[in-house]
């Protein structure tokens, strides 16, 4: 997690990593420590996209596939490593979206079903953690994205923002008005 | 350091921090990272002279679709599926790799490890129609590889067996993870009607699937055309809207972020593409499980 969550610097150590991983061929020890230090971000944000444990592990692996077949091209600008990493999970699961038009991108149900054996899922409220979910789903895509990547994923301003081809100003904006949107549901709901 | 817009929403960061936050299974987690750390990637070909026959056909495949559709086309195709506008580049790739081995064997072999990370693909994507035919080619190899263990020997066959085991295992987890269970039938049909393993089952598969092509009103020989037709299938082609992207996609975003106010979930409107900026992912380097 960067030291400054809210802030625009890069992941120094992740940045080491993807650069010893870009090697070509591919320094797959290195990608294999990339991939344990990115691994629950993007699930994170896969899941909470899909909503299926099972789907979300399958599109996540994808991602990496699409990752290790890409890293040796990688250059660090903009968001950096993980910028580049999470604008390949939106593509994929905005692909998986494009082909299961039936897919719910957040499910509450779903979220049970799957995990009731997960100790973060039994110690919060079901339905509260339903009632945002469902908050959540119901935000524009972009201000859901922002809303995931900086909070699920904890991802800072200028990642997100090259994560979603915005600038950091278009990000804070729709982070505010995502934020606001939440808050209103939220109380009405 | 805190934006000082953002003042307010502190109790709300936290609640979503905690209410989103989910927790991924340590198991599946290490199986995927297993499987991905020992995909195959492209490596370069050797420079040797194009010799064997049948290099004719695919060259032109590749040539054709690469023309119409861009030099990126190569890179792009490495995780296309059947149906996906750059998978005949795809195959024409690997037959050229095919052709220019020096280990056959070996070539095959990654070709059909490379068919069953396709299957759980596009399994897992909901691409059920594709399954038929990547099962077809991954059988296809295998049967190849039967008459080269001729020459190779007990630790061919070895390598062979642990394909097949790959496939089963894919097999195996239909049921898991493909709820609906006539889907799940359907699919595991597919996967199935290509493996002439046991010959009691053989004749009834090909019965059904004989039945199969007369609804369809087709004949097999149909199936390997359709195979062909997948990649020049130009209007699956999905766009691409920034190419500053690792994938060569992106959002098609606003640069301010306005027109996303009054705009719901556009997951599908086709704007994402996969990140496919890569290179075939059929190694030759003869290592298998």
């Amino acid at each position: 997690m960067p030291d400054d969550p809210h802030g625009t610097s890069r992941d120094a150590p992740l940045e080491a990593l993807a650069a010893r991983a870009a090697s070509d061929p591919v320094d797959r020890e290195a990608f294999g420590e990339l991939y344990d230090a990115t691994y629950d971000r993007v699930y994170g944000y896969v899941r909470n996209r899909v909503g299926d444990a099972h789907l979300a592990e399958d599109i996540t692996e994808g991602v990496f596939l699409d990752a290790l077949a890409a890293i040796s091209r990688y250059r660090p600008r903009g968001g950096g490593i993980l910028a580049w990493l999470f604008r390949i999970a939106r593509n994929d699961v905005l692909d998986h979206a494009r082909r299961r038009r039936d897919v719910v991108p957040i499910d509450a149900a779903r979220h049970r079903r799957n995990h009731d054996d997960d100790p973060v899922e039994r110690a919060v409220a079901t339905e509260e953690r339903a009632r945002l979910r469902n908050a959540v789903a119901a935000l524009p895509e972009r201000q859901r994205d922002v809303i995931l990547l900086r909070f699920t994923s904890g991802l800072t301003v200028t990642e997100t923002a090259a994560a979603l081809g915005l600038s950091d100003a278009a990000t804070k904006s729709l982070q505010f008005r995502a934020m606001k949107n939440l808050q209103e549901m939220l109380r009405d709901a | 350091m805190r934006d000082r817009e953002m003042d307010g929403f502190e109790d709300l960061e936290r609640t979503l921090r905690d209410g989103l936050a989910v927790t991924p299974d340590p198991a599946a987690r290490s199986r995927s990272k297993a499987r991905i750390l020992e995909a195959t990637l492209p490596s370069h070909a050797p420079r040797r002279p194009l010799r064997r026959r049948g290099l004719v056909a695919p060259l032109a495949a590749a040539f054709v679709v690469i023309s119409a559709t861009g030099a990126a086309a190569v890179p792009a195709s490495a995780h296309a599926l059947p149906g996906d506008a750059l998978y005949g580049v795809r195959m024409a790739t690997e037959s050229i790799r095919i052709a220019v081995a020096r280990d056959e064997a070996s070539i095959r072999l990654a070709i059909a490890r490379a068919r069953t990370v396709d299957l759980e693909r596009a399994i897992g994507k909901g691409r059920h129609e594709a399954v038929d035919e990547l099962s077809r080619r991954f059988f296809e190899q295998l049967a190849t590889l039967r008459t080269l263990s001729a020459n190779d020997g007990a630790d061919l066959i070895t390598k062979i067996e642990a394909q097949q085991a790959r496939l089963d295992a894919i097999a195996d987890r239909i049921a898991d993870r493909i709820g609906e269970k006539a889907r799940a039938d359907e699919v595991l049909r597919r996967i199935r009607r290509h493996d002439h393993r046991g010959k009691g089952s053989r004749h009834v598969d090909r019965q059904d699937d004989e039945r199969e092509d007369r609804r369809n009103g087709r004949s097999g020989r149909d199936d390997d055309r359709e195979g062909a037709r997948d990649g020049n299938d130009t209007n699956d082609r999905r766009g691409r809207d920034d190419s500053s992207s690792p994938s060569g996609r992106s959002s098609g975003s606003s640069t301010d972020g306005r027109e996303d106010d009054d705009r719901r979930d556009s997951s599908g409107s086709g704007s994402g593409d996969r990140s496919d900026d890569s290179d075939d992912d059929v190694d030759d380097d003869g290592d298998d499980d």
